[in-house]
């Protein structure tokens, strides 16, 4: 039964097509690099609060654009749950896809390595490696990558299992197929909605992880930025220049909001398929 | 009992005994436990010893090469890697986690002063957040559709989505800043546990309202439920007696796999608020470079944590009785 | 593990303190507590192990130096005044030192000779194998350091050495007890010291608080406060809450851009100290890594041209502090400081374009190391300055690393100094040769960053051995020279140190920044 997408899903849906549009459009927006420093304008206000009239969503402590920084900073989140999502559900799945073709001790194997993965919280992970082996962009994203392939694992797993035991899947089998065929023509749609779902759970979760990351200074490095880093970088600035850090914050929870929405939707859309899975 | 667990066997099966399925399952469990807190452990070596040179920062900037020497030596940090590993598997299996390459102390006691304090942390944002979580989510399940469930939901994601040491921030300001009714930071009264037990348990707040949700929709359409109304039994019995049982599993479930955000979000809030817990314990360790801590802390938490799973499968099998006989 | 006393008095705690949530109370006649927020302590507080700018604001209260600075009647600190020790002489390379009579340790025992002799002995500072390495800095030249009555102290030096009072006002100068110290060795001591000052270390836990009560024996008379706690918040907004809604008395550390907001309380009061020292960086002027661009001279010159280091401290700092556009002319060095010498690299991206032009440079990202949060500002100024030196096509990437271990391993070109420069007053001897010449971490550690050139090294020697003003100082402009004719550094600007406290407290700050709290510093509200 279709339902008529609600108010707040549409709203949802629009809010994300925005952010992506102003992550792709990039630096139309302003003049302003974000490396352009004017140490006489440092700390302005938003216009709309009393600041001057050329930095619309006013300046940081060094005098920066909050405008150039916002977008670049998103643009940074962005690419970064992005690819940390893709690469967590590729890898994720494989493993679960080999797990529940092989059996036997190569799944075991696999397990421990997801029941490991599972059994310290990510940050822990994130924080000591970052931490001793020195935050480069790209033990970055892998990092970002290695976040809950484990839940990927499960899933594909669990869904492979049970569906290898239909009995289509078997007939399939006994007509002459070949494994692989059986995976991608049969039961990769099938795991691919419940992968969407959990796309739009983890997608959000990174850009949360970034965020937390860059409290504890191991998060994206200047000269880069990301959302997360203007929001740690404004922390001891909010009752003074309180925009710096309201900003990002407001955009990091628009985006989770939103893709959280999406997501239940989805999950509603494929519920029968998803019933079983209980994370 | 002598048991045989047959995967191990390649090819064969001899089962000398005879065993319960159940035990089975759960010694394998075990297995699988032992294993994964062993592998947690070898990374954690491995990250920790080679991932440069310790020593440097422990001793403090400007050490001369004699101090550092000294150092190194005191530590046994200047034995090949093998060996380390094979002193240090040792050590954490017979619960000598060394002495703190910082303080000096023992690190069992430097995280048993910590641990009590994240324990009594996070029991009262577990416990706010079900106060407060499970009956919003009944409630959202029982007015579906309605504004209540909506505004429900928003506040459930707002929890999620509004990173952690963000609000606690905001608390501080308004609250201790502001207003000045609750202490900022530290411990000492009990009023020092209210606002980072609410940052830290909004995100499970929000879960376990969704969770709840779910569960108790899915639950309230059931037959039973309706043959309850049928029979008379008044709403609230049937909610209390009928539904939310059956919706405690997935309930549980949260509350159990929850312990890792709990464990998470404590990194953060212990900071920001200056908690003694483990929390900050680990953040300054690793910015330290002081090993053994690290080393101590990931096992504990790891072995936590593997625990609270352990526990939920126990508690699946109390609350389910399709489990308990094995079958499923 | 929690007490079963911690519990009650949570428990006891929770239920007394119900009816009002932040408790100040100051019971009338009973001297109070003093709760200061610091934004971190140290992994160790013996004397010289546990040197930094964290520990030297607590240090005074437990530890006395020998000889002292007297801020409140000298604001220079040129002045020096009796503390352990009452007299000092100079008699050639020997220095005699008279200590006061009765003083007591905090463990009970009698300050002798012997202490003294052994806190300044070969076997805890400057021999083989000495407890505290690092003392080795501070008592270059010493020969001899003997005990020769039961309050008099000898120190004999390989040269002639004016300075040895000043030297005692420093870290050296914290009298420790032999018995006790040699007992619980450097690290034991560290983590329960003794000292001989008005508060006794009652409790420290590193990553958390220090805690100490008062010593009634204490022979500068009896401390104001019973008990002072030190307690670690990392976040600033904690630290000044809770200083606004009276949890903390004191807190340190506040970052520039808030003090005004700071200020508009009326509970409390703001104080600033502009510190005789100065953070900087260092130029990495050896061929390590091979391709170091740095290793020419034309392009550290060019750097330090093209950074408006002004602009950057007015924009950061207001009026507060300023940077010191000549290298080595601070006004510390009182009369050898000459207000109107000339910058002989002054803030010009034309110049340092051209200079850059004479190098081989072609655009290679130099890695500046900093340590995270370590000089406030810090950060913020490097970023600005990351930019000034992109528009003279310098490409540097600052590198914010957790800890020293991470800043001192190679590659990087420059690094920030962990060492700041202090001063023995009124002389270049700190840090122009201490801490550039041949007995210094940065020309001698692993991590070194310049190997002094023959030409500073005979500059130096010269200097070293000048005792009259007219030579010493036409020596010291040589070494100067000497030295800017390498340029392996850059000074940013003069530190200021701030404080806030409770409105109703008195209280005086130090320009070096230690945090008294006793004596005629602190005056507590009756």
């Amino acid at each position: 039964m279709k339902k008529r997408p609600s108010l707040i899903l549409i709203f949802a849906s629009a809010i994300l097509f925005a952010v992506v549009a102003v992550a792709f459009l990039g630096n139309i927006f302003t003049d302003y690099l974000i490396t352009d420093q004017n140490l006489m304008a440092r700390l302005k206000a938003p216009t709309a609060f009393g600041g001057p009239a050329d930095y619309p969503l006013g300046t940081d402590r060094i005098g920066r654009d909050m405008v150039a920084r916002l977008v670049a900073g998103l643009q940074m989140s962005l690419s970064v749950a992005l690819a940390g999502t893709l690469i967590g559900a590729v890898v994720g799945t494989f493993v679960g896809f080999i797990a529940a073709h092989f059996r036997g001790m190569v799944e075991e194997s696999l397990m421990m390595l997801v029941d490991f993965q599972a059994s310290l919280p990510f940050i822990l992970i994130a924080l000591t490696l970052l931490a001793f082996f020195g935050n480069s962009l790209t033990l970055f994203i892998i990092l970002m990558g290695l976040f809950g392939w484990e839940t990927y694992a499960r899933l594909a797993r669990g869904i492979v299992l049970s569906a290898a035991s239909q009995p289509y899947a078997k007939a399939v089998v006994a007509l002459g197929a070949s494994p692989w065929r059986l995976y991608i023509r049969h039961i990769l749609p099938n795991v691919a909605s419940a992968l969407i779902v959990q796309i739009t759970l983890t997608f959000p979760q990174i850009i949360l992880l970034e965020t937390a990351l860059s409290f504890l200074g191991l998060g994206i490095q200047p000269p880069l930025t990301s959302l997360g880093q203007i929001l740690g970088d404004g922390r001891d600035y909010l009752s003074t220049a309180w925009w710096i850090s309201v900003l990002p914050g407001a955009l990091i929870f628009v985006i989770t909001l939103s893709m959280s929405v999406l997501g239940d939707a989805l999950r509603d859309r494929l519920d029968p398929m998803l019933k079983t899975r209980s994370t | 009992m002598v048991v045989f667990n047959s995967r191990l066997t390649f090819g064969r099966r001899y089962s000398y005994v005879t065993i319960h399925p159940m035990t089975r399952f759960w010694l394998i469990k075990l297995l699988r436990t032992v294993l994964t807190l062993w592998l947690v452990v070898t990374f954690t070596f491995i990250v920790l010893r080679t991932s440069g040179d310790p020593v440097v920062s422990l001793v403090g900037a400007d050490a001369l090469p004699e101090e550092i020497e000294q150092f190194r030596q005191q530590w046994g940090l200047d034995e090949p890697l093998i060996v380390q590993y094979v002193k240090y598997i040792g050590q954490m299996a017979t619960g000598n986690f060394g002495q703190s390459l910082r303080d000096h102390r023992p690190v069992l006691e430097i995280i048993g002063e910590r641990v009590p304090w994240t324990l009594m942390l996070g029991f009262l944002a577990y416990l706010g957040a079900a106060i407060i979580g499970i009956p919003a989510g009944i409630g959202a399940a029982l007015r579906r559709g309605g504004a209540f469930d909506r505004m429900i939901m928003a506040f459930a994601v707002f929890g999620f989505a509004l990173p952690n040491f963000f609000l606690g921030i905001l608390l501080i300001l308004l609250f201790s800043l502001t207003l000045q009714v609750l202490p900022s930071s530290g411990t000492g009264t009990f009023w020092h546990f209210i606002m980072p037990a609410l940052t830290l348990g909004t995100f499970t707040a929000g879960t376990l309202a969704r969770f709840t949700r779910s569960a108790m929709l899915e639950v309230l359409e059931k037959p039973y439920m309706r043959a309850a109304a049928a029979k008379g039994v008044p709403p609230l019995k049937r909610i209390l007696f009928h539904a939310l049982p059956n919706a405690a599993i997935p309930i549980v479930t949260v509350i159990g796999l929850n312990i890792g955000h709990l464990i998470a979000g404590a990194i953060v809030v212990e900071t920001v608020f200056a908690w003694p817990g483990v929390g900050r314990l680990l953040v300054t360790a690793v910015s330290s470079r002081d090993l053994a801590v690290v080393q101590g802390l990931v096992l504990v938490i790891a072995a936590t944590m593997v625990l609270a799973n352990l526990a939920v499968d126990l508690l699946y099998g109390v609350l389910d009785p399709r489990i308990r006989s094995g079958g499923k | 593990m929690l007490t079963r006393r911690q519990l009650g008095q949570l428990g006891l705690g929770g239920a007394a303190i119900l009816a009002s949530p932040i408790t100040k109370a100051w019971a009338g006649g009973e001297r109070p507590t003093i709760t200061i927020a610091v934004d971190n302590l140290w992994a160790n507080i013996a004397p010289i192990n546990g040197i930094s700018t964290t520990t030297r604001r607590f240090f005074p209260n437990f530890y006395d130096h020998l000889v002292e600075r007297d801020y409140l009647s000298d604001p220079e600190g040129l002045e020096l005044a009796p503390g352990l020790a009452t007299e000092w002489t100079q008699d050639g390379k020997v220095w005699t030192v008279q200590l006061r009579e009765g003083v007591k340790f905090h463990n009970g025992e009698t300050m002798t000779a012997e202490d003294v002799a052994f806190t300044l002995s070969s076997e805890r500072l400057w021999g083989e194998k000495p407890y505290e390495p690092r003392g080795k800095t501070f008592t270059a030249g010493f020969v001899r350091v003997e005990a020769t009555g039961p309050l008099t102290v000898e120190i004999e030096t390989a040269e002639i050495d004016p300075y040895i009072p000043g030297k005692l006002t420093g870290y050296i100068g914290f009298v420790v007890p032999k018995a006790y110290y040699t007992a619980g060795g450097v690290d034991g001591f560290g983590q329960m010291p003794v000292g001989t000052g008005p508060y006794k270390v009652t409790l420290f836990r590193s990553g958390e608080v220090l805690e100490m009560e008062a010593f009634d024996d204490y022979w500068g008379g009896t401390p104001p406060a019973a008990k002072l706690i030190w307690k670690i918040i990392p976040e600033f907004a904690g630290r000044m809450a809770g200083l606004v809604s009276g949890e903390f008395d004191f807190i340190a550390n506040i970052p520039t851009d808030q003090e005004a907001q700071l200020e508009s309380y009326d509970n409390v009061s703001l104080k600033r100290a502009l510190a005789g020292n100065y953070p900087a960086f260092a130029f990495n002027t050896r061929p390590d890594p091979e391709d170091n661009p740095l290793v020419d001279v034309n392009l550290r010159k060019a750097m330090v041209q093209a950074v408006d280091m002004d602009a950057i401290v007015q924009a950061l700092f207001g009026e507060n502090t300023f940077h010191p556009a000549v290298p080595f002319n601070f006004p510390e060095y009182g009369k050898f400081y000459d207000p109107d010498m000339v910058n002989p690299l002054p803030h010009d991206p034309e110049a340092a374009r051209a200079l850059v032009a004479k190098t081989n440079y072609k655009g290679e990202e130099l890695a500046w190391h900093i340590t995270r949060q370590f000089y406030p500002n810090y950060e913020a100024a490097a970023e600005i300055m990351v930019e000034m030196w992109r528009q003279v096509g310098i490409n540097v990437q600052a590198k914010i690393l957790d800890n020293f271990d991470l800043v001192y391993t190679r590659p990087y070109h420059m690094m920030n100094m962990s060492m700041s420069t202090d001063f023995i007053p009124g002389d270049p001897y700190q840090p122009l040769w201490l801490d550039w010449g041949p007995t210094s971490s940065r020309a001698t550690a692993k991590w070194k960053t310049w190997d002094p050139t023959p030409e500073y090294l005979a500059a130096g020697k010269v200097f070293a051995a000048a005792t009259n003003f007219e030579d010493r100082k036409a020596a010291y402009l040589n070494l100067s020279a000497e030295w800017q004719k390498v340029t392996p550094g850059f000074y940013l600007w003069k530190s200021i140190y701030n404080w806030a406290h409770r409105a109703d407290i008195t209280w005086s700050p130090r320009p070096d920044g230690e945090m008294r709290m006793f004596g005629d510093y602190i005056q507590l509200p009756a």
